[in-house]
């Protein structure tokens, strides 16, 4: 299917790239389906685009990259809402708040989202712990984690490089190990 | 609604396994223990709000933000 966005144009979405939000996200209840769009621009950062609002996209990021001790702890009820029979077919994302000073940006720790593969069914969980926070200031870690990948990926050529922003198949993406069960 | 009333040290049991005791009550405050399984999430009602907040935030980026941040992390 074809979809419109304020960000990246039209585009064309398959079925394995769409992603069944039940609940929604908070804020945007009324929006059911989201697909994760690779921007094509080395930061790391995916957009989590709605597929009915065009104006409507997360920033989003895995936490692995910036706060490698960070565990989702998921409740049975969360399980069952996510259909996630196994923990090891999920992937958690943060969503990222970027202000003009993107030197200040930061993850949402406290409620992040996770995303069955393999049923294609996503949700934003809030999480008990009370040293989540909304703001988890992670620029610097981001920065070093990019740096690092630039000086072992300089052998490959500017052309190699893709240009345009693309739906990601969710069959391709490698699941998390910081979901687990309560 | 169901609304009940209740004093100083009584409770309110949910199914089986939720207790809720009035702990304290001092002026227009009033303090709340809750006995549950962890398996159930309790919190303050302004945690959702605030998320909901934090959430419409971040939707306000674009890809020019992105393009900084480019610039940001080269510099």
């Amino acid at each position: 299917m074809k979809i419109k966005t304020t960000r990246f144009e039209e585009l064309e979405v398959s079925p394995e790239e769409i992603i069944a939000f039940p609940d929604g996200i908070l804020g945007f209840t009324d929006l059911k389906r989201y697909c994760l769009v690779d921007p094509a621009d080395e930061t790391l950062i995916l957009w989590m685009q709605s597929l009915d609002e065009p104006g409507v996209a997360f920033p989003v990021l895995e936490p692995r990259i910036f706060k490698s001790d960070y565990i989702v702890k998921l409740s049975a009820q969360e399980l069952k809402l996510l259909c996630l029979e196994n923990i090891n077919q999920s992937i958690v994302f943060t969503i990222l708040t970027i202000p003009r000073d993107v030197t200040q940006m930061t993850a949402n720790l406290k409620a992040p989202i996770v995303i069955n593969l393999r049923d294609q069914v996503g949700r934003q969980v809030v999480l008990q712990e009370n040293e989540f926070t909304l703001k988890h200031l992670m620029f610097k870690e981001l920065k070093t984690h990019l740096t690092t990948i630039a000086a072992t990926a300089k052998t490959r050529s500017e052309t190699e490089r893709k240009a345009t922003s693309l739906p990601i198949n969710l069959r391709s993406m490698v699941p998390s190990s910081q979901v687990k069960t309560l | 609604m169901l609304v009940l009333t209740r004093k100083l040290g009584e409770s309110i049991a949910i199914d089986d396994h939720i207790k809720i005791v009035v702990v304290q009550i001092k002026g227009k405050q009033v303090r709340l223990g809750i006995k549950a399984p962890k398996e159930t999430k309790i919190h303050r009602e302004e945690v959702y709000l605030a998320i909901q907040e934090q959430n419409k935030e971040a939707v306000s980026a674009t890809p020019d933000t992105m393009k900084d941040m480019s610039k940001a992390i080269k510099g």
